[in-house]
């Protein structure tokens, strides 16, 4: 049984690199993938600490955290083709609207 | 499931070889544990591998294949945490549904390629996103270091209790109370009828304190109307008990002259019912034996003909069960099961025949043999059977069906109503743009109005009275010039 700490910090790992993958990528289709990745992070998380202590509330986590994750990709990606059909662009740095 | 038994083989296997080659070399010899740390490290490594080329692919599609790779090295680290059936899941909706979305609008948008040309407008962001990810690692390191994760005790879960009625003599049906002692918990346990256990199976179960409960019965006659104390039980936490009334102690009077009858007053005693996680095809066969003629009893497998003679060599099931006792648990096949109740030693004295009984799957069933009638006007074995279905298995389907459908349901109907409202979201925002007109691309209807006004003008009278399905004026369009 490998020790929890590892799974925390492999989740860790791919969350932070999910994080970077948000902020530093220009493509918004990227952006979602990212975002998709630190979901899955947090889900290795949740499924290593209900192993750790034996009861099932994490993995129904998970469960609900994947049911979301679908919901929110179909959201996010009818977003991404309007916006593509209104600005033929899906770069995030060229879709500036509210100069903030 | 078939991958983690797969993943145990090999996993043997891998470590008498590689315990050999640790003999040979003389100074290490690694274990099963020391091979899934392997597989940890070297699955972990891969996914981090696939996150990293993720990022770093300029084409859309090769990031997208990469996060495919990702996400199955987490379904692979899910099994090995025994959430079998969320890396199923995580497999066909994620690395399945999820993906194909999402190379389906990088197909149709044409977006594979980034735009490399455009200049980034924040150069500024990259070494803050870095310095701002490493530094959460910092509370990991804390959490890895200080924290105590690995110290918790598992707390085991309150002990549950049901209330068997297993006493011939006795009143068809009572209230059985339990009484801390120490005076500082009561449950009572109402309508506890003889022989009916198997109701509704764990539904029967009540939580209760870990400690010594004091155990009383009501009895219906005015002169008992506090609970008539019969013994006392030990329960503990983590554990499944039955806390059976059978036999009986001592003869009582009830009732008026008229409706008198004498009634036993039965002897408590409790046993701990099994009901951790069982293999898919078997079952598990408890017995009690209540029946008070003899001090112990045997159940035999008496073949087809539910006859068993001195001669015959029978299966014995339990050999020799003491009075007021529960036999060893037994696991067995699920199906079917002949059984006879036997007098120890001479096994022609048949007592009770089991007909019509099954082993229940992945179940543990209770059989309780008990005693009819007072010696005097001869005695008759009967017996009830109690079938409690088992814990499911940790992370299996039906564990994660049973969280959802109980404790969850309400969340699970949340995500329901969420996965409807995304639909609805996704066609209104993707339709949006359709039913606007864009400026300076006319639509049939603005062709078809100016052609009316050509009309009009050259035949000197309106068409606008006569049709006015044609010309319905629109707010945002100009009045025509022709009015």
């Amino acid at each position: 049984m490998v020790a929890i700490e590892a799974y925390i910090i492999l989740s860790m790992v791919l969350f932070i690199l999910g994080a970077m993958g948000v902020l530093l990528r220009r493509n918004a289709i990227l952006v979602f993938m990212s975002v998709e990745l630190m979901l899955n992070a947090g889900n290795l998380a949740l499924v290593a600490f209900a192993r750790q202590w034996g009861t099932m509330d994490g993995q129904v986590f998970v469960f609900f955290v994947i049911t979301v994750a679908a919901s929110e990709v179909a959201i996010g990606l009818a977003l991404i083709v309007t916006i593509f059909r209104n600005r033929q662009s899906i770069n995030i740095d060229e879709l500036h609207q509210m100069e903030g | 499931m078939l991958c983690a038994y797969v993943f145990i083989e090999f996993s043997e296997e891998g470590v008498k070889a590689f315990s050999s080659l640790g003999d040979s070399a003389g100074f290490y010899s690694p274990t099963l544990m020391d091979i899934e740390v392997l597989l940890f490290l070297a699955v972990g490594g891969l996914s981090i591998f696939a996150a990293v080329m993720m990022l770093l692919d300029d084409n859309a599609v090769q990031s997208a294949l990469f996060l495919i790779l990702n996400f199955a090295c987490v379904a692979f680290l899910y099994l090995m945490l025994d959430a079998a059936f969320l890396a199923m899941v995580q497999i066909a909706v994620y690395a399945g549904a999820i993906m194909v979305l999402f190379i389906f609008v990088i197909m149709l948008l044409g977006a594979e390629k980034t735009t490399s040309g455009t200049t980034r407008q924040f150069k500024w962001l990259a070494p803050l996103v870095l310095t701002l990810s490493f530094s959460l690692f910092i509370p990991v390191y804390l959490a890895v270091n200080q924290g105590d994760v690995e110290d918790r005790e598992l707390t085991p879960s309150a002990p549950l209790v049901r209330a068997v009625h297993a006493a011939g003599n006795f009143v068809s049906s009572t209230d059985v109370v339990l009484t801390s002692t120490d005076g500082s918990t009561q449950h009572t346990i109402e309508d506890v009828t003889y022989k009916e256990v198997d109701r509704d199976g764990s539904d029967l179960f009540i939580e209760v304190e870990p400690g010594t409960y004091d155990v009383a019965v009501s009895i219906p006659d005015e002169r008992f109307t506090a609970p008539f104390p019969v013994g006392s039980v030990v329960v503990e936490a983590g554990n499944n008990y039955n806390i059976v009334l059978y036999g009986a102690s001592s003869n009582l009077e009830i009732g008026e002259e008229a409706t008198a009858r004498t009634i036993g007053i039965p002897v408590v005693t409790s046993f701990a019912e099994d009901l951790s996680p069982i293999e898919n095809r078997e079952g598990r066969l408890t017995v009690f034996n209540a029946y008070a003629p003899f001090e112990s009893l045997t159940l035999v497998d008496p073949g087809a003909d539910f006859n068993v003679t001195a001669e015959e060599e029978v299966e014995t099931y339990v050999e020799a069960l003491p009075y007021g006792e529960a036999s060893e648990m037994q696991v067995l096949p699920f199906g079917e099961l002949r059984g006879a109740f036997v007098e120890p030693g001479n096994q022609d004295n048949v007592i009770f025949r089991l007909r019509d009984f099954e082993v229940p799957r992945e179940s543990s069933a209770v059989v309780f043999i008990s005693s009819e009638g007072g010696a005097d006007e001869g005695t008759v074995a009967t017996a009830a059977v109690a079938i409690t279905e088992a814990r499911p298995t940790f992370g299996s389907p039906q564990a994660i069906g049973q969280e959802l459908f109980t404790r969850y349901v309400l969340p699970f109907e949340m995500v329901a109503v969420l996965l409807l409202a995304a639909m609805v979201g996704a066609i209104i925002i993707t339709q949006r743009a359709d039913i606007k007109p864009k400026p300076g691309r006319p639509t049939r209807r603005k062709v078809s109005r100016p052609l009316t006004n050509v009309i009009s003008s050259q035949t000197g009278h309106s068409l606008r009275g006569d049709r006015p399905e044609l010309t319905e004026p629109r707010l945002d369009d100009p009045e025509p010039a022709g009015d």
